[in-house]
């Protein structure tokens, strides 16, 4: 490699057009060898929620576009609906990323179409007091109003429903019956889902292409309207003007999709305006890298965190099929001003997920599989970054060599409040499942708490609460690169623009200034719907 | 229950104990040691490792098939670990992740069985590999309760490894009730043998 900077090369080096230097739709950069460099209009990093319904737009108002992803490029021939297979192929450092400390994991997806791939289809437009909130606490505009028509377009794209009650599988029914009998709300999902097949593998990759997940829309939007998207292509940092003030554009690595390591291929890209899409720990870990720790980046990491009770029936559940989550309850989520509120929803009960969630061993671990059939399983999810001083985690990249190949951390130290909305939530889905009729609840300790009725419940409560006392789970990661008027605060404007670099644009979860308490994938989708026209304006203005 | 009756006794400072321990101690310092647990000590195990390991040696290999059937033991029907292939296909796994968490992972294993470590923090005397059955269970389960967050934590990943690989296998999907997923008939099946759905169970419609 040259000694030279990044910038310094790419200005004296003769760039491409995209037609003579990348496939065109959607390829695998493993294809590519040496150092291959283009120019196009805008370049996005990650190809998610965030990331696709941006691009698509800005193609179909005519810009060249590529989109860079690092996950691989697979279609419904590739998902063999096997969690072995899935796993390691569709989510972050193959299935096993979790904190540092090794106490939450953490479900997110990598590959074309990011967690949009492997999510479990519940959408949910912003809630009214999360946008009230962050008005009075970020003096951010957003309202009903302004995101109602963006809604409205990813809602007809996505064909976002609600789906029948009737059709919800035995395990989301239980989260309703018990819900109901407590005398407490619970409420059919809306999912983004045509033809759906209620086969219960969202969260394997559809096989039928019934979810609408951006592999199969927006993306699709983008490739009909020219724009590109390389697979198996790791951003490794933006590259800046030498003020620093202008992105020139990104330095990424081609990485093999086997290993996960780079093939020793370079893309560089020039670009007009780059867009950073990567996620709520890509991005901030992609901004760093590029040496822009400009505010609280990777600051205010929210993961929705989440707990889990199990449920034995004496009546087959089979919680394994028909779509996985269907069914929630907002019951608690508000708590009041001292207290973290939560919602519940369900899981798919599938064997690994399951298996590895319990967090058990040896007999007992065989023991409790063994009646999975008969398993509910309900999660409740705290609604973290509300509170005042509650700032969730933050994610770090560590031992960093200048390349991209750093090691990103995620540290989320749990406490007390959170530790007290852990033992609301545990209690809380006990007496749902006691209430729809399990013979059983217990609690995904190491050493399951057991609860026969409610007279049970004290030794639940007694049962330790926090980091590595029980399962903790997330598949909703949020902040790191929040939006904001006071740049003290936040990273990118409320705009969506970088707060230093004006052709630099935050367009995924990581904008978000707290947790949402709802499923996170529609807010993204209708963010980057909603910046479509900022960025259309920085693209002309690069003109 | 002892470990929730412990809490309710009045260790809410447990977790603080714990950071104060690993702050302590140190989890580099204690990860180093387990370094040194494949270069002192030869694991004492009749398992033969495979020649085409792509991330562990035959030491922390045999280790890791230890634990494994430890985490997933034979019986009641159930294959044991050694039959699913549970410590190469977690290698194989391992194979993907970032070099760093692989050192890590390897170290663990090593502090496991190194039998330095093992008298220095458990008070047990001999390595992991050389224990009988119920008293490598009983090591797990006291590095699963300890209050040094490196061994809580290296359970965790350890457990979560093996267990997500044995019930991942379609040859234990019958012994869990679980009868596959459906065949969309869409499916390319690149290896033929590899991890498949066994029985093609009636899709979900018809199945509620």
């Amino acid at each position: 490699m040259s000694d030279q900077p990044p910038t310094a090369q790419m200005a004296r080096a003769a760039v491409a057009g995209l037609d003579g230097a990348l496939p065109p739709g959607i390829s695998s950069a493993m294809d590519l060898r040496g150092a291959v460099r283009a120019r196009c209009d805008v370049v996005v990093i990650g190809s998610g929620a965030g990331g696709a319904v941006l691009a698509a737009g800005l193609a179909e108002a005519g810009h060249s576009v590529v989109v860079l992803e690092e996950g691989g490029a697979y279609t419904k021939a590739d998902f063999d609906l096997q969690e072995a297979t899935a796993y390691p192929q569709l989510y972050q450092e193959r299935g096993t990323r979790a904190t540092a400390d090794m106490a939450v994991t953490i479900l997110q997806g990598r590959s074309v179409g990011g967690s949009t791939t492997v999510n479990w289809t519940t959408c949910y437009r912003t809630p009214p007091r999360i946008l009230a909130h962050w008005r009075a606490t970020y003096g951010l505009e957003l309202s009903e109003e302004t995101l109602r028509p963006h809604f409205e377009a990813v809602e007809r794209r996505l064909s976002i429903t609600p789906w029948p009650e009737q059709n919800a599988n035995r395990n989301n029914q239980t989260l309703g019956r018990g819900a109901r009998k407590l005398g407490w709300e619970a409420s059919p999902t809306r999912r983004n889902v045509k033809g759906c097949a209620n086969s219960g593998y969202c969260g394997v990759g559809c096989p039928v292409d019934g979810k609408q997940a951006m592999h199969v829309t927006y993306l699709r939007d983008l490739v009909a309207a020219g724009g590109r998207v390389l697979a198996d292509c790791r951003a490794d940092r933006v590259a800046l003007s030498p003020d620093g003030g202008q992105a020139r554009g990104v330095e990424a690595s081609v990485v093999d999709r086997a290993t996960g390591k780079p093939t020793g291929a370079t893309l560089t890209i020039e670009a007009k305006v780059v867009v950073a899409s990567a996620g709520a720990i890509h991005t901030p870990a992609l901004l760093m890298r590029s040496g822009l720790r400009d505010g609280p980046v990777g600051r205010r990491t929210f993961l929705h965190p989440v707990v889990g009770i199990g449920g034995a029936f004496a009546e087959r559940v089979d919680g394994f099929y028909g779509a996985p989550q269907s069914m929630a309850s907002h019951q608690f989520i508000d708590r009041g001003p001292d207290k973290i509120g939560f919602f519940m929803e369900a899981v798919p009960v599938q064997p690994m997920l399951i298996a590895f969630a319990s967090g058990q061993f040896g007999t007992g671990l065989r023991d409790m599989m063994a009646q999975l059939p008969h398993l509910a399983v309900l999660i409740g999810l705290a609604v973290d970054g509300l509170l005042p001083g509650d700032d969730g985690g933050h994610v770090e990249v560590e031992g960093d060599p200048g390349d991209g190949g750093g090691r990103i951390r995620v540290h989320y130290p749990i406490g007390a409040a959170l530790r007290e909305a852990m033992a609301a939530m545990h209690e809380a889905l006990a007496k749902v499942q006691l209430a729809a009729g399990a013979t059983t609840a217990f609690s995904l300790h190491s050493e399951p708490v057991q609860l026969r009725s409610d007279a049970d419940l004290p030794a639940l409560r007694a049962a330790p609460y926090g980091a590595l006392e029980h399962g903790i789970f997330s598949a909703h990661q949020m902040g790191g690169a929040a939006m904001g008027k006071d740049p003290a605060r936040a990273v990118v404007t409320p705009s969506l623009r970088h707060g230093r670099v004006s052709n630099l644009f935050v367009v995924d979860g990581s904008v978000l200034p707290t947790a949402l308490g709802v499923n996170p994938s529609q807010t993204i989708y209708g963010l980057a719907h909603h910046a479509r026209s900022a960025v259309l304006s920085a693209a002309r203005e690069g003109k | 229950m002892t470990r929730q009756r412990e809490a309710q006794g009045g260790s809410p400072a447990s977790p603080a104990r714990r950071r104060l321990l690993q702050v302590g101690l140190g989890g580099t310092v204690l990860l180093g040691l387990g370094g040194l647990g494949f270069w002192l000590w030869r694991p004492h195990s009749a398992r033969i490792a495979p020649s085409d390991l792509k991330t562990l040696d035959a030491g922390a290999w045999q280790v890791l098939a230890a634990v494994a059937a430890c985490i997933c033991p034979e019986g009641k029907g159930f294959p044991s670990a050694d039959a699913i292939g549970v410590a190469s296909r977690v290698d194989a796994l391992l194979a993907g992740l970032h070099p760093t968490t692989v050192g890590e992972i390897r170290q663990l294993l090593g502090l496991l069985e190194n039998p330095a470590s093992s008298l220095l923090l458990d008070g047990r005397i001999g390595s992991f590999s050389g224990a009988d059955a119920a008293t490598q269970a009983q090591i797990l389960a006291g590095w699963r309760d300890s209050d040094i967050a490196v061994k809580r934590a290296g359970f965790k990943a350890l457990s979560g490894l093996c267990a997500s690989s044995y019930y991942s296998h379609p040859d234990v999907f019958a012994h869990v009730g679980y009868p596959g997923p459906p065949d969309y008939g869409n499916v390319r099946r690149a290896e033929p043998g590899a991890a498949q759905g066994g029985t093609a169970a009636a899709p979900a419609q018809g199945a509620l």
